[in-house]
């Protein structure tokens, strides 16, 4: 009897218990910080700049009426590390500050170029963050860069989330996550590499960055700041931050990311728009896939690396300007080699620059792994030495399947053109 | 409580082995393993445990010859002394894990839950959750462990299959990671994970036949050997050998990558509440293994007294390394040393003792 009543009062005490009250911190006591932008400062000091959610804001207006300024505020301290930037940010605000619901990290170009290691490891360390935690490099400071950001979404943290996911619709840019970067980083065999983005000066004016293929007319391969525009949220997302180590090297441009795309596996589809082949004053709109992952294949001869890739891109047309009939057999195999070609040359010119930059982006020492036998043999190839050397045999195979809703091209009676 | 024999089923045995031996997938073993045979961590689980439900088909064979419990076996086999020196030495074993498994899930529920409770209070609840639990005996427990199992087993190929973008299955190459001896001898074989896996002959006469003791060795051990194996090359695969050596926390590290979607992320909340229900088990039935083990060697009529003296010294014992890195010291001489004895040695000299028994055509007089 005796026992049954310890049980009903250990019962009862532990109900009470684990209530989930002890401790716990009502909705109005914490600060909820969405994004975290980092630059670096003089000295080993770091200036962070923090997004904080009001959520009373959030709660009062409706999505439509809410703007940018009524549901965030920001805040942005100088300290050493990010434990003592939420300290400060502490003394700051009323709240508590709560960092476990930062989706973004922003890191400033400058910072980037520095290195990234002090920075990373508490990233790392810490509970409050996670691996799936997304990492962006702007072109420029990172606080300037969020200040300035005019998303159409309620909140900034969403408007990242939004925008990365996308990123699959062009291959413009690739989505990177500090686990990701992090794992790059302490692997023996590739380069991490990181989203860029961007403050678009919006005044209409811009050129095309990186190196054009020989039979490229309409090149556009674009950095944030360089996308000829005007009006829309500044903010843009287009590119990669290409990394030695911890330290950001480089940039590639908005076609160059797509061709890392494709050496990535991880291109679903773009539209893609080349030199017209039989009327080189036009262009011609494609929108391609790859048909299979890329097979490659990575060989170490005399201490030298031949790399072996062989893309195969499929996709449909999706408009013809010049008027000329691609849709017939014969045809059809002249553009499918026109935009292998040109793929081939990108790719070429986009591995030639990560080879300048010492920086293998796409991981080809990750295909060396199964050729050795043990970890220390692979370790003792140092593939970082060997990599801008490494000599490369591109294959590209286009397959244009389908012809969109048009199965053939009427040409516009001539007298109408007279 | 007094002790009521041949009340265990096939389900329970199973639960018992694979609670016990699953829950090291939830610390920081697996890092370790991965840090000592590199791309091939996984098979140095596989050797560990094949080689450990070997050893438990030693214990079944002798126990088929001479029925009774791991005691009165010792007993007949090499007499009382011998019997109350391998008994006294699981004590301390079972004890061992015990409090490994208490300081190790305290500070895992520092880490992953609840950053400000005060470290003494972790322990403290799990040292009063386990002590509880241990009224209810050894059967309330295995089948507490039965009701969990499909959810911890399940929860976990769950995990396994939601990380699936991550993968990259390259990083299991170079195949033979730090070199395929080391991985099978001195980091499996020679590494005993499963120390608490002799359970099922400590208390064997708690189980209604040998066919229950043979289903659980296989099943049980088996099970966990899967996940845990399995558990490994997903960590390879996930985070590569480096990043995968620097994790406290590698389960836990895994679940809480799983990002598919704005619907399907941060489920590591779940994982938490499973893992400290396996710990809390876990902790239970090693306790429960070494007090039953005083009880038989004095002679007492039941263990209840035992409890919560036993449970608040070993409490107060798993308190007692300064900080995280001696505990790992500690269980790496623990595993890599004192467990092998129990794995390895007591069963093949009980083995070797049977068969000579065998040979002689001696009996041994029933309890």
């Amino acid at each position: 009897m005796r026992f049954r009543v310890a049980v009903i009062i250990m019962l009862f005490v532990t109900s009470l218990l684990i209530t989930g009250c002890n401790g716990a911190k009502e909705l109005d006591d914490v600060a909820y910080v969405l994004t975290i932008g980092v630059d670096a400062a003089e000295g080993d000091q770091l200036i962070f700049t923090y997004e904080v959610a009001i959520p009373r804001a959030l709660a009062s207006e409706s999505p439509g009426k809410a703007n940018l300024k009524a549901t965030v505020d920001f805040v942005t301290v100088t300290a050493p590390t990010l434990t003592e930037g939420r300290n400060l940010l502490n003394s700051v605000l009323a709240r508590a500050p709560n960092l476990s619901h930062v989706t973004t990290f922003v890191i400033g170009e400058d910072l980037a170029r520095k290195g990234l290691t002090g920075f990373l490891g508490m990233t790392m360390r810490l509970r409050t963050f996670r691996g799936a935690t997304d990492i962006v490099v702007v072109n420029g400071k990172a606080k300037d860069f969020l200040m300035q950001n005019t998303p159409e979404e309620v909140l900034p943290s969403r408007w990242f989330q939004a925008i990365l996911s996308t990123g699959d619709d062009t291959g413009y840019y690739l989505r990177t996550s500090l686990h990701e970067f992090y794992v790059r980083l302490k692997s023996h065999s590739g380069s991490p590499y990181a989203t860029l983005m961007g403050i678009n000066p919006l005044n209409g004016e811009g050129r095309s960055s990186g190196p054009a293929a020989s039979n490229d007319n309409v090149q556009h391969d674009y950095l944030p700041k360089d996308i000829p525009r005007t009006g829309g949220n500044p903010a843009t997302v287009v590119g990669t931050a290409v990394f030695k180590g911890d330290k950001m090297v480089g940039m590639l441009p908005s076609e160059e990311t797509r061709i890392l795309a494709m050496l990535l596996g991880n291109y679903p589809r773009g539209f893609m728009t080349i030199t017209d082949p039989l009327a080189p004053q036009h262009s011609i709109n494609v929108n391609l896939r790859l048909g299979r992952n890329p097979k490659i294949d990575v060989n170490i001869s005399d201490e030298h690396a031949i790399i072996s890739i062989n893309v195969f891109l499929k996709g449909y047309l999706a408009g013809i300007p010049s008027g000329i009939n691609y849709e017939s057999a014969e045809n059809n195999s002249i553009l499918n080699q026109q935009i292998s070609e040109m793929v081939r040359q990108k790719m070429l010119l986009m591995l030639q620059q990560t080879q300048e930059l010492g920086a293998d982006i796409v991981d080809f020492g990750y295909y060396l792994r199964p050729k050795y036998a043990t970890a220390q043999e692979f370790e003792n190839l140092h593939w970082d030495t060997l990599y801008p050397n490494a000599k490369f045999n591109v294959v590209v195979t286009t397959h244009i399947q389908l012809t969109g809703l048009m199965h053939k091209t009427a040409p516009i009676p001539s007298e109408k053109m007279q | 409580m007094s002790f009521k024999n041949d009340r265990m089923g096939t389900a329970e045995g199973i639960a018992l082995i694979f609670t016990m031996t699953i829950t090291t997938v939830f610390v920081t073993l697996p890092s370790e393993i991965v840090e000592a045979s590199g791309e091939l961590g996984w098979l140095s689980e596989i050797a560990s445990d094949l080689s450990t439900m070997a050893m438990l088909f030693l214990f079944i064979y002798v126990l088929e010859r001479f029925p009774g419990d791991l005691f009165h076996v010792s007993t007949c086999l090499l007499g009382r002394l011998c019997a109350c020196l391998i008994s006294i030495y699981y004590v301390i074993m079972f004890f061992s894990v015990a409090i490994l498994l208490l300081r190790d899930f305290s500070e895992n529920t520092l880490f992953a839950a609840l950053p400000e409770l005060d470290f003494h209070s972790a322990v403290g609840w799990y040292a009063v959750s386990v002590g509880f639990i241990l009224y209810f005996g050894i059967e309330g427990i295995a089948r507490a462990a039965y009701i969990i199992l499909p959810f911890s087993a399940g929860g976990m190929i769950l995990t396994f299959v939601l990380l699936f973008p991550h993968y990259k299955p390259y990083y299991l190459f170079p195949w033979q990671g730090t070199g395929i001896t080391n991985a099978l001898i001195k980091n499996g074989v020679l590494v005993a994970t499963n120390a608490a896996a002799p359970l099922l002959a400590v208390i064997a006469k708690s189980f209604q036949s040998i066919r229950v003791l043979r289903a659980a060795a296989i099943f049980g051990l088996g099970g966990s050997m899967l996940i845990k194996s399995i558990a490994i090359l997903i960590l390879i695969m996930v985070f590569g050998t480096s990043t995968a050596t620097e994790r406290t926390l590698p389960f836990f590290e895994m679940t809480r990558l799983i990002s598919l979607n704005r619907y399907i992320q941060r489920i590591d909340s779940i994982f938490i509440m499973l893992w400290v229900i396996a710990g809390i088990l876990g902790i239970a039935i090693s306790l429960y293994m070494g007090l039953y083990l005083i009880t038989r060697l004095v002679n007492l009529p039941t263990m209840k007294p035992l409890i919560p003296l036993v449970t608040l010294l070993l409490a107060q014992f798993s308190m007692l390394p300064p900080d995280s890195a001696s505990v790992r010291a500690l269980e790496s001489i623990l595993v890599k040393g004192y467990f092998l004895i129990g794995i390895y040695v007591i069963p093949i000299l009980l083995f070797a003792a049977t068969l000579l028994k065998e040979k002689w055509g001696t009996k041994c007089a029933s309890e």
